[in-house]
Formats: structure tokens, C-alpha cells, sequence
């Protein structure tokens, strides 16, 4: 089975729509990479177009056209206003701002370059990401994380939207 | 005194001794069996008379058949449906059944089902009115069957029990092997709308014109199977897990309003009663065309019929032989192109309905990609052994189904269709109409294992894809779009054989990386024509039977005289990952000249023997290395070579002799746990390469490291392991030397915006 209408979502909330055949599944990617030596950590994302553009378009209330030749002109506006809404990181227990750096196309998947600031020995990171959380209820947000050679994760959903990863 | 004083001293020492115990005698633990390589007599199950060893199944391979009549009728206006059914149960197993289990799975839609009640929540911070109404105010939809009677062939009542989502049937008398039972069921249920509600069949409603299409399925009380393997399925459909049904054949009448168009599993056996002159006509026509599709019936007319809302009814009639399933679509909204298909063996009908909101998307694909699916896997596989296979548009679907299957993808409400749209849509179509193959006729148990046809049945898919279109934006299939998942935190990785309901990434783990597995056992490992055939080989072994894992493991091995059993621990049963990366190289140079270190050197002369010198020794760079020697290879350089040769050959042998001029010896190591076949590029000076494959069994002994020599007449400037990411290597920084600084990608996105 592939999704639900997005605004069945909140109403739903017991209804596994899992599953089945052709699949679709809800998942996003964010690998997050501490490079010491650029004070930053350094967040690739990878997330499937249409979902995207469907929550985007449904959102911002105009269709957005994602990647494709009719994309409209202030889709980056809208990516880093969503960004901005979805992910927040704090870095030893300090917010810090997600900036948008770019972002690329790889066939069914939008590739997004973010950095956050990072300019004390990392202790912990917090990383609360609610991407497309509106737009299906079995969305998951998977974020690996990497700080000097020490691999973390955590698997957000809409039960666990945001987790802390420790470092010490 | 003195006297005592040393024996004083030498008792304090004693007991200096005393508190600090000597280190104990050097104990090293032995170990059972840990390599990698070990047959799997542990993970695999004994094979026996039902289930060969060799991946076929055995003399005393039995399996249950379920025959059923059907009277079906929808009611479009207030959106039930009602059945009365008759299930003939043949009992092939040798022993006898004092009951039998029929699957309710309608029942998961039921108000007090207990799925409902297996999900964590937690409070939402926000709700829309609607939403908080529905979510702790309103009454839940009420789904599930309503069951009227169950009645023995005589017309007696029979004793039922209902455990969720089965139903277990006491028989007055054991069912003994070789005989047949008959039995009644009258049920009626509420249709979901799936788009509210969710499922893998209900209806979905059009506002604009006020009417339904309808993809009906797992809508009958249904026979669960019973093997040599579970006995009688016990496990409930919670959601994940998909079913598992025996085969049987088929009559199914079912009574729609008069102006709908319709299209099930199974022959249609009355089409002159439910088709227009007209629309036969047309249909004739199809059954002959095989380079495009025929419209059967017509947008035009499919526009009438959505606004007329005929109060009479019409009944279609089916029968489908050897079958696990029956699954029907209906609306007056549907258009219909059918065309034919040219099999090796058989032809078969590639057929697609859809609303107008699906055009001209659907009228030009969804046929054409039937038609492609069943040449392509008919060509892995066997020939497509149904009359028909039917690609139905509901949005928001993607459900298999025998002959039938839902697919999504339609244009969006300005006529726009994204590449996303159009490539999720053909990609829905190929890997639903390739469910035929897996699991609907290679019929393996969705319930335990969903990787068995959705695994398969994803590799398929991508075979498919690169064959429709060259390039095709396969989501799964090629080794590197693994990577990310296989790379994750291992708490959230399961191995892939792990039960249906218990995994977290379904997507990753049941289909793209069993498929993805294929994919590299075929391109890497056993090569096309091995593969090929050993997949082939299971999938005619096990057409119209039910395989387990084993059945397909034993199979990939007997047929190609592959083993794999390192393949299936690493890829199947664990969540081992691949890395495998270079951590030296060293150059060698050829010199006469005795170095210091190679005083004693000595070479083996035959079993016992020893030689000794004069040797020509091979020497790398190190404290007492002669700068000199650094320079290639030139034979007349090293006398006792040169004068071996001039004396050995001829002048024309030694113009065939090859002249290496450079000797590197490379260590490679595997970080991860996961064996492969040690893929390793040279790139020489000039640019051109040379790609040399060692396979697996390098790492037979358990080794963590593994070197080999290379002489090359060409400097070599570069070597890679894995250079075309063929292997789901999860760590690339090891994979060169020399060692790059690789410029991260973030570099180079903020060199080109400054």
C-alpha cells in the first residue's frame, strides 16, 4: 500500500497503514558528521521527492512542482522555512541554527546539505526531526550520527520524535 | 641472629607472595566451530522426505487444496457486501484433521481488533476538531464479517470458534487423508474506505461525481494453510504479515449495479451478458492485437455510465483454476484497454482499468507495462501460466492479488504528471503484476517470512525496470542504495530472516535487501548464467507449491554448485555488513645482491627438499635499502635472471615472455563481518586499469587480512577496492591508496558559492 490522504493523519493515529505490496515507505535519511576541523557537524539528508513536495505543496498552499521543469522559483525558501520548522539540534544541550546549504537530485530522492555549528568538543546532541511527520503517520526519521569515529543513531518517529545521543 | 633474620625476611617474602598471587599459567580457551564457511547444519532445517536436501521438494511432498462457489453481491449504495460461500476442503496430508482454520482477515478492521491495540501512542500536543472528534468522541468504523451461519453440506450447523482474525471449524468426524470436505458460510461486512480507514482493499469515493471504485479482496472467509512445516498456520494477521493461502479452484458470481464495469481473477464466463455488442466486438479485437492496446470500453462511455446510477444489477461470472486467491474490482467509472501478449509457450491478455482522473497517464502505460512484466519475468521464471493479469488505478494502493493487483500513480488535478508519478506508477505496476509469480503461484509464507516474494519479487522488479527503460531510476536493486540502511545503528537493524511483524525498517529489510543480495550474488558472486538458472530452477520446482527459506537456499547451491551457506549467514541471518579496505601496499624491487635481513633466505625445493642460493631476492624500501634499486624491472639488469633466461629460451619464447617491470604486494582487511569477493582496481600511470576479482574463499580461514601480489609492467598510480560499488561496501575512505583526502561534498558546495 502506498499512503494515506495527509490529512486523515492526525485522526488515525491507531491505524496501521503499513505494509503491503508495492511499497512506499516512509522513510528519511539524515547523516549527521562532525568535521572538527570545519567547526561544524555536516547533515546530509536524503528524502523522497514526492512525499516532499506533497507536504511542502500542502503546506505552503501552492504546488511546488519539486524537481521537476515547472519547479517553482522560491522552492529553497520553502525548503530552509521547512527545515527550519522540522529539525532542531541542540549540541551540548545548546540550540543551534540549521543552516541550508544546498541540495541535489538522485533519482526518486532529494539529496540536502545543512551544517550546523559545532565549536566546542561535542558532548552530547540532541536532535528532535518531525520531517513529513504530518504527511504519514509511519514516517520515520532515521539519524546516523558520527563524531570522531564513534557511530550513534536514532529511529524518530511520531511516538519518539526527538532523541539524545551521548558522546561521553 | 643473622640466621633469623634471613629466614624472617624470607618469610615476609613468602607472604609478599602470598598477597599477590604469581600470574596464573597461561590459559587460552579453545573455541567451537566460527567460521563463516561451516554449512549450515545449525540454521537449516533436517532435510526429510517432504523437503530435500537439494532444495526440491521430496517424494512425500503433500499439499492441502480448497476449492470454493461463491454468490457474491455488492451494494453500492450503502457500501457492504454480502456472500454466501461453499469451500471444498481435500485433505492430502497423511494424517487426519479434527478441525480445520479459516482466516477472518476482514476481521482486522473489526472495532475491538486486537492490532488496534498493539501500537505505543502518545499524546498528541495538537489536534484539528475533526480529528479530536474522531479520535475519542465518534463510534470506530464497524468492520469485520458478520458471520450469518456455518453449515455443513447437509445444511447443519456446523461449531465454530473465532480466535481474531481465524476461525477454527470443528469437524463432526476426523478428516482423513485422500478425503474431501464440504461446508457453508453466509457472512456480510461493512466496505472500508481505505482512504479513511486504511487497508489493502475498501473502496475509495469521488466527490465530484459521487461515485466509488471498488478493489475487493481478502473479502471471503479464506482456508489457511496447512503444512508439513506449521502444521496449521497459528499465527493472526496483525497488519505486517501478510497471508498465506492454499490452492483451490474457483466459481464466483458476483451481482453489481447493471452499469458497472468489472474485472476479477479468474476467466469471465459470461461476457456477452455484462459487455455491449460493441465492447465484445472490441474486446475480440484485443485478444488479437499484441503490439498495443485495444479500449474496450471508452472513456466516453465510462463518462455516461459514472452519472446514471442504474438501480438494476448484473451479475459476473468467473472461474479461475489453481488459484490461491480471488480478488474483484468494480465501478461505473472504469475504462478498460486490454491487449495481447506473446509469451514463449502461450500468449496471455495484459489488461488495465482505471477512472478518467487516471488519463492519459493509464491509457498509455499501465497495459504496455503489464505486457512488458509478464515477457520479462516469464523469461526468469516460467511462462505465465494465467489467462489474463489486470492492473487496476486506486490511488494510494500498491496490493497483489492472482491476475489482479491495485496500483497508485495518477496525474495531478492540472492533468501534471511528476517523473516521481510516472516512475512510481510503472514501477507499482511491474512489482505488483510480478506478485503473480511471487507469492501467488511460487506461493511462499507471507505471514513468517515477507522477504520470500516480496525480496524476490523487488529483484525481479529492478531486472524488469533496466530492461523497460535503460537507466531506469530503480529505488532498489543496485548494491550502493543499500548502503545507508546497512550502515545503520545495528539496534535497529534485524537480520532478514526475522518474522514479518518484528522489523523496523520493512522496506529496507524484507524487500530491498534480500533483492539487493540477488543483485550482488548475480553480478558479483555467481555470475548471470549460474544465477539465472539456479533461479529458475526454484521457481519452477516450487511453481503452484509452497517453498520455505530452506527450499530456496538449497536450491541456489544445488543448481549452480555454488556454495553459499557463508552468503546466506552474512546476508540472511545476521546483520553483518561488507567493508573491506586496503591498509598497506608495498613496492618490491629485484635485486642479486644478498640484503642483510635475507641472509639465511631459503627456498623450498619440492615436499622436503631445500634450496639455496644464489636466489634473486625481491626487496622493499626500509632502513637499509639501497636507493638504487628503485627503478623498474630491467631482466638484463639482474645477471643471474638474464642469464637463466638467454640459456632457457628460445629467441622466440622469450619474446613471449611477459615483462613485469613493477611488484606490489597488497594487504586488504575487512572491518566488517560480512565476507565478499575482493574486487581490486589497478589504475596505472597512463590512466588505463586492470580489475582483478579474488574470489570469496580468500577469507576461508577466518582470516581478518588477506594480501596478494601484483607485476605489472606499468607503474601502478592507484589501486580500489570495490571501484564500482558493486558490493554494498558501507565505508569507502578505506577502499583506496594511496589513502585521498576525499573532498566532502560540503567542500565543494561551498568552493562554488564563494
Amino acid at each position: 500500500m502506498k499512503k494515506a490522504g495527509g490529512y486523515l493523519l492526525l485522526l488515525l493515529l491507531t491505524v496501521t497503514l503499513t505494509s503491503a505490496a508495492a511499497h512506499k515507505y516512509y522513510v528519511s535519511v539524515f547523516q549527521v558528521e562532525y568535521a572538527p576541523r570545519k567547526k561544524e557537524m555536516q547533515i546530509t539528508a536524503r528524502i523522497f521527492i514526492d512525499d516532499l513536495d506533497a507536504a511542502l505543496s500542502k503546506k505552503y498552499g501552492k504546488k511546488l512542482y519539486l524537481t521537476t521543469t515547472k519547479e517553482i522559483p522560491e522552492v529553497n525558501d520553502y525548503l530552509k522555512k521547512y527545515f527550519t520548522d522540522k529539525v532542531h539540534i541542540k549540541v551540548n544541550g545548546i540550540a543551534k541554527p540549521v543552516a541550508f546549504l544546498d541540495r541535489e537530485t538522485e533519482d526518486d530522492i532529494l539529496i540536502c546539505y545543512l551544517t550546523v555549528p559545532a565549536d566546542a568538543r561535542i558532548n552530547t546532541i540532541q536532535v528532535s526531526n518531525t520531517f513529513l511527520f504530518e504527511a504519514h503517520n509511519e514516517q520515520q526519521n532515521i539519524i546516523h550520527t558520527k563524531v570522531n569515529g564513534v557511530k550513534k543513531s536514532l529511529m524518530l518517529t511520531q511516538d519518539t520524535p526527538s532523541g539524545t545521543l551521548d558522546f561521553n | 641472629m643473622k640466621k633469623i633474620y634471613y629466614t624472617l625476611a624470607f618469610i615476609a617474602a613468602l607472604q609478599a607472595t602470598a598477597q599477590t598471587p604469581p600470574p596464573a599459567p597461561k590459559h587460552e580457551p579453545g573455541h567451537t566451530d566460527i567460521n563463516p564457511f561451516s554449512q549450515m547444519y545449525d540454521l537449516l532445517a533436517t532435510p526429510n522426505m517432504f523437503r530435500t536436501a537439494s532444495g526440491a521438494p521430496g517424494p512425500a511432498y503433500y499439499q492441502q487444496q480448497a476449492d470454493y462457489k461463491m454468490d457474491i453481491e455488492l451494494d453500492d449504495k450503502n457500501t457492504k457486501i454480502y456472500g454466501t460461500e461453499t469451500i471444498t476442503y481435500h485433505n492430502n496430508a497423511p494424517e487426519n484433521l479434527d478441525y480445520l482454520w479459516v482466516q477472518l482477515d476482514q476481521n482486522q478492521h473489526d472495532a475491538k481488533s486486537p492490532s488496534k491495540l498493539i501500537e505505543s501512542q502518545k499524546m498528541d500536543a495538537a489536534y484539528k476538531a475533526d480529528g479530536f472528534a474522531r479520535r475519542y468522541m465518534e463510534d470506530e468504523f464497524e468492520g469485520g464479517f458478520k458471520l450469518e451461519y456455518v453449515k455443513d453440506a447437509a445444511g447443519k450447523p456446523l461449531k465454530y470458534t473465532v480466535n481474531q482474525t481465524m476461525m477454527r471449524i470443528d469437524l463432526p468426524k476426523p478428516l482423513k487423508h485422500g478425503e474431501s470436505v464440504s461446508f457453508s458460510i453466509k457472512w456480510w461486512y461493512n466496505i472500508n474506505n481505505y482512504r479513511v480507514i486504511g487497508g489493502r482493499s475498501g473502496y475509495e469515493h469521488f466527490d465530484k461525481d459521487n461515485n466509488n471504485l471498488y478493489v475487493i479482496a481478502q473479502f471471503y472467509p479464506r482456508m489457511a494453510v496447512y503444512n508439513d512445516v506449521e502444521g496449521w498456520q497459528n499465527m493472526q494477521f496483525w497488519g505486517s504479515g501478510e497471508f498465506a493461502l492454499p490452492f483451490g479452484d474457483f466459481e464466483v458470481n458476483i451481482t453489481v449495479p447493471a452499469d458497472h464495469i468489472m474485472e476479477a481473477t479468474g476467466d469471465l464466463q459470461n461476457r456477452k451478458d455484462v459487455l455491449t455488442a460493441e465492447q465484445l466486438k472490441r474486446y475480440e479485437l484485443a485478444t488479437k492485437t499484441f503490439d498495443k492496446p485495444v479500449v474496450v470500453v471508452t472513456q466516453a462511455e465510462a463518462e455516461a455510465a459514472e452519472k446514471a446510477f442504474s438501480d438494476k444489477k448484473k451479475t459476473w461470472k468467473f472461474k479461475a483454476t489453481n488459484v490461491r486467491d480471488f480478488g474483484f474490482s468494480t465501478s461505473r467509472k472504469f475504462i478498460y484497454d486490454a491487449m495481447a501478449v506473446q509469451l514463449a509457450t502461450k500468449t496471455a491478455m495484459a489488461i488495465s482499468l482505471y477512472p478518467k482522473e487516471s488519463n492519459p497517464l493509464w491509457g498509455d502505460t499501465s497495459t504496455k507495462v503489464v505486457a512488458h512484466t509478464l515477457k520479462t519475468y516469464s523469461k526468469y521464471t516460467f511462462d505465465y501460466p494465467y489467462p489474463k493479469a489486470i492492473s487496476i488505478s486506486a490511488e494510494d494502493q500498491g496490493m497483489e492479488y492472482p491476475m489482479i493487483c491495485w496500483n497508485y500513480g495518477r496525474p495531478d488535478e492540472n492533468g501534471y504528471v511528476s517523473d516521481q508519478i510516472k516512475y512510481g506508477m510503472t514501477s507499482v505496476i511491474i512489482h505488483e503484476v510480478g506478485h503473480t509469480f511471487f507469492p501467488m503461484i511460487v506461493n511462499s509464507d507471507e505471514r513468517q517470512w515477507t522477504w520470500m516474494d516480496e525480496g524476490l519479487n523487488t529483484f525481479l522488479e529492478y531486472l524488469t525496470e533496466q530492461e523497460y527503460m535503460k537507466d531506469y531510476p530503480s529505488r532498489r536493486g543496485p548494491a550502493a542504495k543499500i548502503v545507508p540502511y546497512m550502515s545503520g545503528d545495528q539496534k535497529f537493524l534485524e537480520p532478514i530472516m526475522t518474522n514479518s511483524e518484528s522489523i523496523h525498517q520493512f522496506g529496507s529489510n524484507a524487500y530491498a535487501k534480500p533483492a539487493t543480495g540477488l543483485n550482488i550474488l548475480r553480478e558479483v558472486i555467481m555470475g548471470h548464467d549460474l544465477f539465472d538458472h539456479a533461479f529458475k530452477t526454484y521457481a519452477n520446482r516450487w511453481k503452484f507449491k509452497h517453498p520455505t527459506p530452506e527450499d530456496f537456499f538449497r536450491t541456489m547451491e544445488d543448481a549452480s554448485a555454488v556454495d553459499l551457506d557463508w552468503f546466506w549467514r552474512g546476508w540472511f541471518y545476521s546483520t553483518n555488513y561488507v567493508d573491506i579496505g586496503i591498509t598497506d601496499v608495498k613496492q618490491y624491487y629485484v635485486t642479486e645482491t644478498q640484503p642483510k635481513e635475507l641472509k639465511d633466505a631459503t627456498v623450498k625445493k619440492g615436499r622436503f627438499g631445500q634450496e639455496s642460493g644464489p636466489f634473486v631476492y625481491m626487496v622493499t624500501e626500509g632502513p637499509d635499502f639501497n636507493k638504487n634499486l628503485k627503478k623498474p624491472l630491467a631482466t638484463a639488469d639482474v645477471k643471474l635472471l638474464n642469464d637463466y633466461i638467454q640459456e632457457k629460451f628460445t629467441q622466440e619464447e622469450r619474446a613471449k615472455l611477459k615483462q613485469p617491470k613493477y611488484f606490489y604486494e597488497v594487504t586488504f582487511d575487512k572491518p566488517g563481518d560480512m565476507l565478499m569477493p575482493i574486487i581490486a582496481e589497478l589504475t596505472f600511470e597512463d590512466g588505463s586499469t586492470e580489475t582483478s576479482t579474488f574470489p570469496v574463499q580468500i577469507w576461508r580461514k577466518n582470516n581478518q587480512t588477506a594480501s596478494r601480489v601484483f607485476a605489472t609492467d606499468k607503474p601502478v598510480k592507484k589501486i580500489t577496492v570495490d571501484p564500482k560499488l558493486e558490493t554494498a561496501d558501507i565505508d569507502v575512505a578505506n577502499n583506496t591508496w594511496p589513502k585521498q583526502e576525499t573532498q566532502s561534498k560540503f567542500d565543494k558546495i561551498k568552493a562554488k558559492k564563494k
